[in-house]
């Protein structure tokens, strides 16, 4: 017997290597997968980040405004429809002249007038009609530079060398003798946070996008959340079991994994074409992603009241509550941290979602901030796709920007999700 | 009245009515010595009145929002003299358009057809009328509702049961939203699918291999008649959905099976949820990513070891769908692989097998019923996914296998169709529900299989 | 006897025996299980073996020994760490991550817990039995199959067949499933699935066969072929076995070792321990005073 054993050992004992060679070999692969879907998220947000992160700073040049009653073509500021028709263009135009004076011909003059963004002749007029003593004075302002100006200003230096572009030789030489006078710099780009879309980067912002984004997840939230809620509880609470019931669960499930572009060709045929909801608008946006984002609320929502043990039910019966007062006083408030953080990664969801909006208008190229649920609006993904799309090169850096604020937004918001299970967590 | 005005009007007023009502039972109590005497809480009699002030005139409210603007633009177009009414749907929409414009001053009324302006002119008039009528009819019913439930309290009266009633129905119908949702969807694209199967045939969109949906102006251009071939986009969606699945399978899964059978309870609390920010990140972003860093990454890889690759190539589409089906599909094995009985390692390790020979041999057989069934739902989201292909796949409809080339999916022509300025009757615009139909089907068939098969296999462990 | 028997009350007692013994007025736990623990020429032995759990122990300085082809039982109230201890026996506590084991168990004059001792060795050498019956989702063949093949030990497949064979037969369920080997094992009775899983672990031959309460999920009739068939492999193999039920240690078992709440208190002869236990506790629990 002990001979017998002694064999059978090191037969085992022989192939041992062998085999913690697969384990190890096994376990490694492991490793790797790990590693890799950590490099993914690594590297996604390294990327967003270091092309992104200039965005927030705004290329400034320094020029000496004489606000000319003559060139500007207004005597009077408190005319507005002088100052509407103001050339601060114009001021603009020869303050850059006398600050280059050595420029001559067209081609070269044209040249210089683009190192200054179209905007700065708004915010001159604004300021000049804060200020409406300003008019016929001089002073020196900080102005924004114009895009090409700015990709090629944030690149001197930068390890790959300067991005030259559209940049000509020219500009490049006055661009180079703003720094040596210190009239050029870089600062915190307050246009990114207060404008609406524009087609010039430098002018472009989220504002407009951000407001539609809040404006569509306002109405979804408050679409989905109390009928998620209402047939969650119907589901647990009242529902018989019957073939009615079954369907509305395999419907609820199914929904789940739908595409969202589905929702999208349902927003379009059924609020749009048949019943003739403006398109474009958040109220259409948050129909269309409230039926999207309603499976997840229902889903969640049933998960946090299953999680209410029987026995508060039946204390509460027992004591003769009705069946809608065993609800509302008991199941409700108990399963309310668990659905409000289903809601929550709904809404997350929504926030990030994009097609389905593409299919009801929300693409529109619309500068304005939107004010309410029925103007016109885009929402931050939609504003990251249109960017994306755009030929400019500097628009990939708000592009990125644009992504960074989405995502912070969202880190919030699952953090919030997290925080909520955790502290309201309750253990039976 | 706004609809909001005439909104919280209602909303004071049930509140009135809840109020009132409640009162009054409660009076009625005291006459007959204490609120056992009747038959629910006074809390119901009030609920009762509340509900019948508010439901029938909310209901009311939304009907009549539903109809008004047909009515009043059908009212417009039949005043507007013969010469000007409109021959097709198109023209419909846009004489409208312009009446509403003189309406709001946006058109000036000068330069524009006096009849238009007249019209213009009536549907502000109509518009008011609307206005008044709908506030009175609503206040009215309101009004009503509320003398009702006040009128109707009574000892006897079974006002509890009634309120839940009124209760249970509501919620019925806030579950059965999934449902309408569900019919919603198919009658939209059903019906715009058979518009487009009158005009090109359902055998030439299911078998031909030509897609080129540019319609021509004139009739007289070439292509005129565009071609609905969907195969190159049946080919293409499955080839950039397999692409995705050669990367996230082998990746999922091994991540899913290293964090349930090796990780430390540390590592796996800091891991799996770093993973699953891949599955919070928008898919837009991955179009992003895709289009501007991989796919000229790949490019450029490609050059420098002489291939041609394509800078929208379904490789780069690919491998970052793939990226993003990661963390859905490690974390249903997750699920799958946690709901195998401790019993079952046990009884391995117990006999002398590696963690490995364990995994490989005993718990992946196990799990692989419920596998499959995350894998299929990973696959119909794959097949759905939209925002990246739109932003780094391409528009060209080519037959190929080829992962280098650009290729084309379902979903990036459904967005082409149907983003910018459309018709609603050219086959073009109806191709987009065509191919959705095709997509839901689709996801659906295999949504359906795969719930099944992960319910049937939670059931078996349960 | 009694001498042995130390009164001080040991320091890192859990609070709950101090009530206990106030309330109960039994003795205190003998510093050496009283009884005769030791035997001469051991095919397995445990030296001051504890085991925690984190930071709560469960085995206290136990001190045993197993003789070669000898029935071993382990009885005790639940909780009591009986199964703790027998997964110690072939390391199954290694995939319980917070668990420690100190003290010095051997296997053949082997350390165990020696740093060149594999586990997988190990646990080919000294088999499992579970208390729920654990048959894979594979075919009966392939359950019994599945040792054999993870090690190495048959070269040929009639050698596989042979193995499968003898196992089944040794486990007495070869008559009962001999023409239904490609079904799978999930198929099967209760009674015959805890069978295949004693063929399942008899198949590679280990040299000492570990059961983990195998009759507690089986009705009376399945118990009592799995009964017959201890006593038919205790001619082969060495057995301990943890049960609850003190009339199936007394039936099968050569020696029965008393646990209480982590506490080797007795080991004997079986028919000692029934009849004329040495300590209280142990007189206390099979008399049925508690458990």
């Amino acid at each position: 017997m002990t001979d017998l054993n002694q064999s059978r050992t090191e037969q085992i004992q022989r192939s041992l290597a062998k085999r913690y060679r697969a384990e190890k070999r096994f376990r490694l692969y492991g490793t790797m997968a790990i590693a890799f879907g950590l490099l993914c998220v690594v590297l996604l947000f390294s990327d967003i980040i270091s092309k992104g992160y200039r965005a927030f700073q705004q290329t400034y040049v320094q020029l000496e405004i004489t606000y000319d009653a003559n060139v500007l073509g207004v005597t009077d500021v408190g005319d507005s429809q002088q100052v509407a028709l103001g050339d601060f263009q114009g001021i603009v135009k020869k303050a850059l002249k006398a600050r280059f004076t050595e420029v001559a011909g067209r081609k070269a003059k044209r040249d210089l007038y683009g190192l200054i963004s179209n905007g700065a002749g708004y915010t001159l007029r604004d300021r000049l009609v804060a200020n409406p003593e300003l008019l016929n004075q001089t002073e020196t302002l900080w102005l924004v530079a114009d895009d090409d100006i700015d990709t090629y200003y944030k690149s001197i230096g930068s390890k790959a060398g300067a991005f030259i572009g559209r940049t000509s030789e020219g500009r490049q030489n006055w661009v180079a003798q703003l720094v040596e006078s210190g009239d050029i710099e870089l600062r915190f780009n307050r246009n990114f946070f207060t404008h609406g879309d524009s087609r010039e980067p430098e002018l472009a912002g989220i504002r407009g996008a951000a407001m539609g984004s809040l404006f569509t997840l306002v109405v979804t939230i408050m679409l989905s959340f109390p009928i998620g809620v209402a047939a969650a509880i119907y589901l647990e609470e009242f529902a018989p079991r019957n073939r009615w019931t079954d369907l509305i669960e395999v419907n609820i499930n199914n929904l789940a994994a739908v595409p969202s572009i589905i929702f999208g060709l349902l927003g379009l045929a059924i609020f749009i074409n048949f019943f003739h909801v403006p398109r474009s608008v958040p109220l259409v946006g948050g129909l269309v992603l409230t039926l999207m984002t309603l499976p997840t609320i229902i889903i969640s929502s049933r998960a946090a009241i299953k999680a209410v043990p029987p026995s508060i039910r039946d204390a509460a019966i027992g004591v003769g509550a009705s069946p809608m007062q065993v609800v509302l006083h008991h199941v409700l408030p108990l399963a309310m941290p668990g659905m409000l953080t289903g809601a929550i990664i709904g809404m997350a969801q929504a926030l990030g979602e994009t097609a389905p909006l593409l299919m009801i208008g929300m693409v529109a190229f619309i500068v304005d901030v939107p004010g309410g649920f029925t103007d016109p609006s885009t929402v931050l993904p939609v504003q990251i796709f249109l960017w994306a799309d755009s030929p400019e090169r500097a628009f990939v850096e708000k592009t990125s920007a644009a992504i960074m604020v989405l995502l912070t937004f969202l880190i919030v918001m699952n953090t919030l999700a997290v925080v909520l299970r955790k502290r309201l967590e309750r253990r039976w | 009245m706004q609809t909001a005005n005439i909104l919280i009007v209602l909303l004071t007023l049930s509140a009135v009515a809840y109020y009132m009502a409640r009162g009054r039972s409660v009076a009625m109590a005291q006459s007959l010595g204490g609120i056992r005497h009747l038959h629910s809480l006074p809390f119901f009699y009030g609920m009762r009145a509340a509900i019948w002030c508010s439901l029938p005139s909310i209901a009311l409210l939304f009907l009549w929002l539903m109809f008004d603007e047909p009515i009043i633009s059908a009212l417009l177009i039949g005043e507007l003299p013969e010469s000007l009414q409109p021959t097709s749907a198109a023209e419909h929409n846009l004489l409208l358009n312009s009446i509403e414009n003189i309406a709001s001053g946006a058109l000036s009324a000068e330069t524009v057809d006096p009849a238009l302006v007249a019209a213009a002119e009536s549907l502000t008039g109509l518009r008011e009328i609307g206005r008044s009528l709908l506030t009175a009819a609503v206040l009215s019913t309101a009004v009503l509702g509320m003398g009702w439930g006040w009128v109707k309290v009574s000892p006897k009266l079974r006002a509890r049961q009634q309120v839940e009633r009124v209760f249970r129905g509501i919620l019925l119908s806030c579950a059965c939203v999934a449902i309408f949702t569900t019919l919603g969807i198919l009658l939209s694209v059903l019906f715009e699918s058979l518009r487009f199967f009158q005009a090109v045939p359902l055998s030439e969109f299911l078998f031909s291999t030509e897609w080129s949906p540019q319609m021509a102006i004139r009739s007289d251009q070439v292509g005129s008649s565009g071609s609905f071939g969907a195969i190159p986009l049946f080919v293409g969606t499955l080839l950039i959905s397999f692409i995705a699945m050669f990367v996230a399978v082998p990746v999922g899964l091994m991540s899913a099976i290293y964090l349930a059978e090796y990780a430390t309870p540390r590592v796996r609390g800091l891991a799996k949820p770093a993973l699953e920010v891949l599955a919070g990140i928008p898919t837009v972003v991955y179009g992003f990513f895709a289009a501007l860093t991989v796919a000229p990454f790949l490019r450029q890889t490609g050059e420098s070891i002489g291939l041609e690759v394509s800078s929208e190539s379904a490789l780069a589409a690919g491998l970052v769908m793939g990226v993003m089906i990661i963390p859905f599909i490690s974390s249903l094995a997750d699920d799958v692989i946690n709901a195998v009985p401790q019993s079952l390692r046990d009884g391995s390790l117990g006999l002398g097998a590696t963690r490995s020979e364990t995994i490989k041999q005993v718990i992946f057989p196990a799990a692989l019923p419920g596998i499959v069934g995350g894998v299929l739902l990973a696959v119909s989201r794959a097949i759905g996914e939209t925002m990246i292909v739109v932003m780094a796949a391409g528009l060209a409809a080519n037959l190929t296998a080829n992962p280098l080339e650009t290729v084309t999916t379902v979903t990036v022509q459904i967005v082409t169709l149907l983003v910018g300025d459309q018709e609603f009757d050219s086959p073009k615009t109806l191709a987009a529900f065509a191919l959705g139909l095709m997509l839901f089907v689709v996801t659906l068939v295999l949504n359906f299989i795969a719930l099944n098969v992960v319910k049937k296999y939670r059931e078996q462990y349960d | 006897m009694v001498n042995r028997m130390v009164m001080n009350v040991a320091i890192d007692m859990p609070a709950g025996l101090m009530e206990t013994e106030n309330e109960k007025n039994t003795s205190v736990y003998p510093e050496v299980s009283v009884g005769v623990p030791l035997v001469a020429s051991p095919k397995m032995s445990m030296r001051n073996v504890d085991v925690f759990y984190g930071e709560k122990q469960a085995i206290y300085n136990v001190n045993v020994d197993i003789g070669q082809n000898e029935v071993i039982a382990m009885i005790g109230p639940s909780g009591c760490g009986k199964s703790t201890f027998l997964r110690s026996i072939n390391r199954m506590n290694d995939t319980v991550d917070s668990c420690k084991v100190t003290g010095q168990l051997t296997l053949d004059g082997e350390d165990i817990y020696a740093a060149k001792m594999d586990p997988v060795a190990l646990r080919a050498r000294v088999g499992m039995v579970f208390q729920k019956p654990n048959p894979f989702p594979k075919t009966i063949y392939d359950n019994v199959a599945y040792g054999p093949r993870l090690h190495g030990l048959a070269s040929r497949r009639a050698e596989l067949d042979e193995i499968v064979e003898t196992s089944l037969t040794r486990a007495g369920l070869w008559t009962e499933v001999k023409d239904r080997l490609d079904q799978p094992g999930t198929g099967l009775s209760g009674g015959q699935q805890q069978r295949l899983c004693i063929a399942r672990a008899i198949a590679i031959s280990p040299e000492v066969i570990l059961m983990d309460e195998p009759c507690s999920a089986l009705d009376p009739i399945a118990t009592a072929k799995i009964e017959e068939l201890i006593a038919e492999l205790s001619k082969n193999y060495t057995i301990a076995i943890v049960t609850h039920s003190m009339q199936q240690a007394a039936r099968v078992s050569h020696r029965t070792a008393y646990f209480h709440l982590g506490h080797l208190v007795e080991v004997n002869e079986t028919e000692k321990v029934f009849t004329a236990p040495e300590h209280q506790l142990t007189e206390a629990y099979i008399t049925g005073r508690f458990g």
